[in-house]
């Protein structure tokens, strides 16, 4: 959604042939959330900076549009006063001693814009962290380059297992992904279908997050401002900002357009694959191998692969799923006067906790067990829809297989025949590159007006914008835009909108699949 | 998951509204249509009147177990007598008896209402308890009592009136009511369907008597027939002789000691016939149309008695498995809308088609046309006869043989896990026993079908 620009005169000043850039970055280096501590604020140092955002992968293609690489930035930094070298005494180093240990993980902020006369008026153009930071002298003048990744780098390393979750809904799944990776800002579309079953394996939080957007044809990535973003897959034709055009780029302040067809976006016909899953009766999930010994005063920890993924797990019951004695032979007392058994299940494991609360006798726990009630997945299921433009010669067909989350036909259904929609045409996708326009995000609608840099009859036409890359160095701001044209994404413009459209049992706006 | 359970759609405002989302409405709708109108087994009712016990103290009339579906009661009983006491009570989790019904009173008299469990001792949801019903009476004369009904209500709970949409705004709120209604109605179901408990073998040898072997009772549902079956064997000796079997309906109006009783259906068989079952029992069957059922009114209960009689002395007849359930008949009843399924591009989202699916909801609530009056009835073991309408058989074994009987003369044969239960078994493991087929589970203390897998 593109950036508010009231109360400023970007909407000019973008477009000024001499507008002066107004540059921002800024360093959080003690981690405490604000931007305002001393030295946080580096702009006097930047020599460039280069970000790029994606929705449009060249070597995934439309299918695939929204799964792409995280957002990143480049920033060029001066250093010839080695301040930013960890070693250097009485650089940040020692102002800040939690990055004494390098310049890794350190939220980072950048903001670009244009002067109004001697106002700066920026907007924020990326939000992450610092992932690692190069230094490098060059006949005496010495610079950092300043790696950065959006947002998802607290999701990006961070596996994690979950109890089994039923019915929800794919941004339910992204929120708690989030949640539990440390994102607290975030903006989700609600899912169109409920998931019947999903859980976590020790798995990768961002490709979760992917996955679970994806299974509703829809897309997960982290906007100019640090929040993370899912829009299903309708979002184009429900946004107000994907609507309605937000940026004219005409010829009057362009530098480069391209416009090409690739052939990896067409599809003669697409297939999605969903599996399901039942609940199976109860039965043991997982068994101990060996008898468990747990020393006086001690806790040790078990960690269960189940069987199969189980949505309803049962904590053992002392004398029924577990014997627990001393060798005296001796019973031991159920509680804080023996064994305690503390079980965190999650879908496919669980940690049994199992602690001797004596103080002289080793306890055996034997032929410890889990039950629960399995999930046992269903025959792979698939459904095929042909092309309905006759557009694409021979047959190619574009297969959405192995997401786990593709659980139902009704799932299949709606993600299926819109992705037809998307692929049957060949798509042109142009590159329009200029002045940086400082409010323009992914998704928005911008117009491509450009009637006399080509041949009549020129280009015009409203695109989503589907990546945006820009680089400032030398006191300009360059900018290129990717675009997939508006028309031809969908089937008809005029979808029926709940809470704009109006009943009428004829001529209401179109439904969907 | 429930089988052909569509996932309800999810609706935003701003969101395109797909035609999938609309037609999952319509197959929500369908799905509770169908299992308002599936063909559904009579449940366990009191053969006759029981006497209360000679010296004032309770006796029991009827028991019977079920799973804790919801928390209403409903109980029908007849009483008789110069002076009666009735008591209905289940088994906590404890195992104590506990009463939620006590009533006195004196001559004849019909016990019906509903009871609230809400707050009782010891009962947890989705546990089978143990149920049963007393007499007693002062001494002489004795207290009599029939159980007709004892079932367990699911709760409607979440429920939303379906809006009448207008030309105008579209809204999510107003369309999000439909499957929030729908969702409802199918939590009302209770995700369970009872089996039918009837002998596993019974022989009489009584000339001119009419035994009767099986009392059932059921829901009346508008236009539904009956169908009834029983498998036979006889030692009939002359080539003459025969047995007769036939089927009854008792209205619930008393007439005398009894109640107005209609006859069904009556079938002679002779020893002929029987030899062509080659020593093993024969089945006996019989469709009694809607249009058999005199002055039947939907929502009532119904009993349904068969019996055999013997006309010659010498001669024997045993019955077992006996079963009797509703004919499932697809026509709805008058005020069932017609659910055209959209498709993607139509123009047609309005008042007529939207309305259309609130109609069918309205319908399948309570007092509508196609109520669908869920209940789990309270009943006892024998031979226990379903039909496959859900995924799971729910049981608790008599011991280690457990045998689920399917096909022609219910001759197949697949041995269930025995053991200590209760136990599911995912009755999609019999390829022989599709959706839809009869089968008869014996060696089962008591068992359901359910949605899901038993919890305990």
């Amino acid at each position: 959604m593109a950036q508010a620009t009231a109360g400023t005169q970007l909407a000019t000043t973008w477009a000024q042939p001499h507008a002066r850039v107004a540059t921002s970055v800024r360093v959080d280096w003690n981690r405490d959330g604000d931007w305002s501590d001393p030295y946080e604020d580096i702009t006097p140092r930047v020599i460039s900076v280069t970000i790029r955002h994606q929705l449009y992968d060249q070597l995934s293609g439309l299918p695939l549009l929204g799964q792409v690489q995280p957002s990143s930035a480049e920033i060029v930094v001066a250093n010839d006063d080695r301040w930013l070298s960890v070693n250097r005494a009485g650089g940040v180093a020692s102002i800040y001693p939690g990055v004494a240990a390098g310049l890794y993980r350190i939220p980072i902020r950048v903001e670009l814009g244009y002067y109004a006369g001697t106002t700066a008026e920026r907007l924020v153009q990326f939000v992450g962290e610092i992932e690692g930071g190069e230094a490098s002298e060059l006949y005496g003048q010495g610079t950092i380059t300043l790696s950065c990744v959006d947002n998802s780098i607290r999701l990006l390393q961070y596996k994690r297992s979950t109890p089994v979750r039923v019915g929800w809904r794919a941004d339910e799944l992204i929120e708690e992904a989030l949640v539990a990776g440390g994102v607290t800002a975030y903006e989700l579309d609600t899912g169109m279908t409920r998931i019947p079953y999903a859980w976590s394996d020790d798995e990768n939080a961002y490709e979760e997050c992917r996955l679970a957007a994806a299974a509703d044809g829809g897309m997960f990535y982290f906007g100019k401002d640090g929040k993370a973003l899912f829009r299903r897959m309708t979002a184009p034709i429900e946004r107000g900002h994907s609507r309605t055009v937000q940026a004219t780029l005409d010829q009057g302040n362009t530098r480069e357009l391209t416009d090409s067809i690739a052939w990896r976006d067409v599809y003669s016909s697409v297939i999605v694959e969903w599996a399901g899953r039942y609940q199976a009766p109860i039965t043991d999930l997982w068994t101990a191998p060996r008898a468990i010994e747990i020393p006086p005063g001690k806790t040790v920890t078990e960690e269960a692969r189940y069987r199969y993924p189980a949505a309803t797990v049962y904590a053992p019951v002392y004398g029924y799923d577990y014997h627990a004695m001393t060798m005296a032979p001796a019973a031991v007392p159920y509680g804080t006067g023996g064994l305690t058994v503390q079980t965190t299940a999650y879908g496919q494991r669980a940690r049994i906790a199992m602690t001797n609360h004596g103080t002289v006798n080793t306890i055996y726990v034997s032929d410890l067990r889990l039950r629960g009630l399995p999930l046992v997945g269903d025959e792979a299921q698939e459904q095929r829809w042909e092309q309905t433009a006759g557009l694409v010669p021979g047959e190619k067909t574009y297969a959405l297989r192995g997401n786990p989350l593709i659980q139902t036909a009704d799932q299949a259904g709606r993600v299926g025949p819109y992705l037809r929609d998307r692929l049957q045409r060949p798509q042109r996708l142009l590159t329009w590159s200029g002045p940086g326009i400082p409010w323009v995000e992914l998704l928005d609608r911008v117009r491509v007006s450009h009637r006399t840099m080509t041949p009549n009859p020129g280009v015009d036409l409203e695109a989503y914008v589907v990546g945006i890359e820009m680089d400032t160095s030398g006191g300009a701001w360059a900018q290129t835009l990717t675009l997939l044209p508006a028309t031809g994404c969908f089937a008809y413009s005029d979808y029926f909108r709940v809470g704009v459209s109006h009943y009428a049992d004829s001529g209401s706006d179109r439904l969907g699949y | 998951m429930t089988l052909w359970w569509p996932t309800l759609p999810i609706i935003q405002h701003g969101a395109v509204l797909s035609a999938s989302a609309l037609n999952a409405l319509h197959r929500g709708a369908q799905y509770l249509f169908a299992r308002g109108r599936e063909a559904r087994m009579l449940h366990a009712a009191n053969g006759d009147w029981v006497q209360s016990p000679y010296d004032g103290s309770y006796g029991q009339v009827f028991s019977g177990v079920a799973p804790l579906v919801g928390r209403t009661l409903y109980h029908d009983i007849w009483v008789k007598g110069a002076s009666w006491g009735v008591r209905i009570q289940y088994q906590d989790t404890g195992g104590a008896w506990q009463t939620v019904l006590e009533q006195t009173g004196s001559g004849d008299g019909r016990l019906r209402a509903t009871i609230d469990l809400t707050g009782r001792p010891g009962l947890v949801d989705g546990r089978v308890h143990s149920w049963r019903v007393e007499v007693r009476a002062p001494g002489t004369p004795f207290g009599y009592a029939s159980v007709w009904v004892l079932a367990i209500r699911p709760p409607l709970t979440g429920w939303i009136t379906p809006p009448t949409f207008t030309a105008g705004l579209s809204s999510a709120s107003g369309l999000n009511a439909l499957p929030t209604s729908l969702e409802s109605l199918r939590g009302w179901l209770g995700g369970v369907v009872h089996l039918q408990p009837g002998t596993t073998g019974a022989t009489y040898v009584d000339v001119n008597l009419w035994h009767t072997f099986f009392r059932g009772v059921g829901r009346w549902k508008a236009g539904q027939g009956l169908y009834a079956s029983v498998e036979v064997n006889a030692s009939l000796f002359l080539g003459s002789e025969s047995a007769t079997w036939g089927v009854e309906l008792q209205r619930p109006i008393r007439s005398g000691d009894y109640w107005e009783t209609v006859n069904l259906h009556t079938r002679t068989f002779n020893r002929w016939e029987i030899a062509s079952g080659g020593g093993e029992f024969i089945r006996l069957e019989a469709a009694i149309p809607a249009a058999s059922l005199p002055g039947v009114t939907p929502g009532e209960y119904y009993t349904v008695t068969m019996w055999v009689r013997l006309t010659d002395a010498g001669n024997s007849v045993t019955v077992r498995r006996p079963m009797v359930h509703r004919m499932a008949t697809p026509t709805p009843a008058t005020g069932w809308p017609t659910l055209t399924d959209w498709q993607h591009g139509d123009t047609t989202v309005g008042p007529a088609r939207l309305n259309a699916i609130g109609a069918a909801i309205m319908a399948l609530a309570h007092g509508g046309a196609e109520d669908l009056a869920p209940e789990m009835p309270i009943q006892g073991g024998g031979a226990l006869s379903g039909i496959h309408t859900l995924p799971w058989l729910v049981y608790q074994p008599v011991g280690q043989q457990v045998s689920l009987r399917y096909g022609p003369n219910y001759r197949g044969d697949y041995a269930l896990p025995g053991g200590s239960g209760p136990l599911s078994f995912d009755l999609g493991q019999i390829r022989q026993l599709p959706y839809g087929t009869r089968y008869v589970v014996t060696g089962a203390h008591w068992a359901y079908q359910a949605e899901e897998a038993y919890r305990g």
